[in-house]
């Protein structure tokens, strides 16, 4: 028996090696699917709260739909534009990519604090679900974030937009979207980015949980190397990080980022006291939204 | 704001944590006399919160050790957990008792250690030394013992992610068991407190530790003797 056992132990154990597939790469994506967007009549807590004078006209709130195709992948996206889609081909757009949690409904707020930068609906924000988040189809992946941002670059440039007017803005998970695309553009290259609370990658997230420099390839195959891609980058570039932020280490992943941006121009903010979800409302919503026009119209 | 990822994320939350400083418990700390082997599982990890309680990552290794004389003791230990990972994930080393114990006067044992990790998906290899040196005192009928330790990971890397800087080199772990023993088993219940003299604010893991310092981890080990 013991022979037995002593002969099947190292086919046993090379067949666990090999046929070990376990990854964390899904655990990237906190996507919530919704069969309805509930926008203003959402009761859940979302990340900042903005009053009754922070509306948005039914008339300038557009749900849409559009098709992205990763590798032929395709899947059928949703997102929320505001303002006036026929004025596209000359307004400036700012491109928002969300974060990892829910859906565009955890994000609708946000949506619209951006939608007065410069004024009430001064300029047009377009926010997409990537696949697998709220109404859109699909699972998330990677390689799927990155073919909805192209995508939902492309829809903005099929109504008219072109890449002097486009504006990138990431939070979050978005930052790998936003800087990947920038990095990498497609149909419109983008005129400036602005990245919020960005990840380094996911390397410097292994690293940070461990404190040990292990590769990241022990836990995960994702990269959101925004720490690389944001080196291709010339366009101006605006950074925002709380510097309490208990998820992405300002130290470790966002100044990580700033440090490897070596484009035309840069401007970091620093927020104090604000965490990884909060800094709108603890900079002050005013204060951010003059901030984000101010780099817009630099 | 942790909860922005933690609620729906425990696996990444654990996964993260598997190689923080250290897995198990300490692998041996009296010596086993000559010619005895031994088969060790090992259970427990970090603290962390999860779902509004505090539980350690369950990580699962096992264990062997072999009694080459009296006072040395060779053990070999697998991850079990991160290989369904794909990582290959062992430690082997040596126990070596300096004293044995003497009523109150504790036994001494140290145990330098090779940590050798291999993943399958881009053939990354890693080697952490670490040397633990421990006392230990025995008791009761059955020769029962409960010790304390430190325990200390050396990270020989000069660089991390995105070739930042490695700046910490020494992980320090201080550790506290003890260990029942029966005639045929033994049971081992260990609390450590994981890299003291790092932060673990603004992690993507939620740790438990003392003024947000290091991570407590919470072991249980049983032991097989032939």
């Amino acid at each position: 028996m013991n022979n037995v056992i002593s002969r099947l132990f190292p086919v046993l154990f090379f067949s666990c090696v090999v046929c070990s597939c376990a990854r964390l790469d899904s655990n990237l994506f906190n996507n919530v699917k919704l069969d309805k967007y509930l926008l203003d009549a959402n009761t859940t807590a979302q990340e900042i709260t903005l009053d009754n004078s922070y509306a948005i006209p039914d008339s300038l709130t557009h749900l849409v739909t559009l098709s992205s195709d990763d590798g032929g992948s395709k899947a059928i996206l949703y997102g929320i534009y505001l303002g006036n889609i026929s004025h596209i081909a000359t307004d400036t757009v700012i491109m928002y990519f969300h974060g990892t949690k829910g859906n565009m409904d955890y994000y609708w707020n946000r949506e619209k604090l951006l939608a007065h930068v410069g004024g009430k609906n001064h300029y047009g924000v377009f926010m997409i679900d990537y696949r697998g988040y709220g109404r859109s189809e699909g699972t998330p992946t990677e390689s799927g974030l990155h073919a909805d941002a192209a995508a939902a670059v492309e829809w903005l440039k099929n109504n008219g937009l072109t890449g002097n007017r486009l504006m990138v803005y990431g939070f979050s998970l978005g930052t790998a979207a936003a800087t990947y695309y920038t990095a990498n553009p497609q149909t419109l290259v983008p005129a400036k980015l602005i990245l919020e609370a960005p990840f380094g990658s996911a390397s410097v997230m292994t690293n940070d949980a461990t404190l040990l420099a292990l590769p990241s390839s022990y836990f995960t195959n994702v990269k959101v190397d925004n720490a690389e891609q944001i080196k291709k980058i010339t366009q101006p570039f605006m950074w925002i990080h709380g510097i309490d932020d208990d998820f992405l280490s300002i130290k470790t992943h966002g100044e990580l980022v700033y440090k490897n941006y070596h484009g035309t121009y840069s401007e970091a903010h620093r927020i104090p006291g604000a965490t990884h979800v909060n800094v709108p409302a603890i900079w002050g919503l005013s204060n951010y939204t003059n901030a984000v026009r101010d780099f817009i119209t630099k | 704001m942790r909860k922005y990822f933690r609620s729906v994320h425990f696996s990444f939350v654990v996964l993260l944590a598997i190689l923080f400083g250290s897995c198990a418990p300490a692998r041996y700390v009296r010596p086993l006399a000559k010619g005895k082997t031994v088969a060790t599982a090992t259970f427990g990890g970090p603290l962390i919160k999860y779902s509004g309680m505090t539980i350690p990552v369950p990580l699962l290794g096992v264990a062997a050790a072999h009694g080459y004389k009296d006072d040395l003791t060779g053990f070999a230990g697998l991850h079990a957990t991160s290989l369904f990972f794909g990582v290959l994930q062992i430690d082997a080393g040596v126990v070596k008792g300096l004293r044995k114990p003497d009523r109150w006067i504790p036994g001494i044992s140290v145990s330098p250690v090779a940590n050798l990790m291999l993943d399958k998906w881009a053939g990354k290899f890693s080697f952490f030394p670490q040397a633990d040196v421990n006392a230990y005192w025995n008791y009761g009928k059955q020769n029962h013992y409960c010790y304390i330790g430190l325990s200390n990971w050396f990270d020989l890397h000069t660089t991390r992610a995105e070739g930042e800087p490695q700046t910490k080199h020494w992980l320090p772990v201080i550790q506290a068991g003890n260990v029942y023993v029966r005639k045929k088993m033994e049971y081992t219940l260990e609390l450590k407190y994981i890299a003291p003299n790092y932060s673990s604010r603004d992690l993507v893991v939620p740790y438990i530790a003392p003024g947000q310092n290091g991570a407590i981890g919470l072991y249980i080990g049983v032991t097989r003797k032939f």
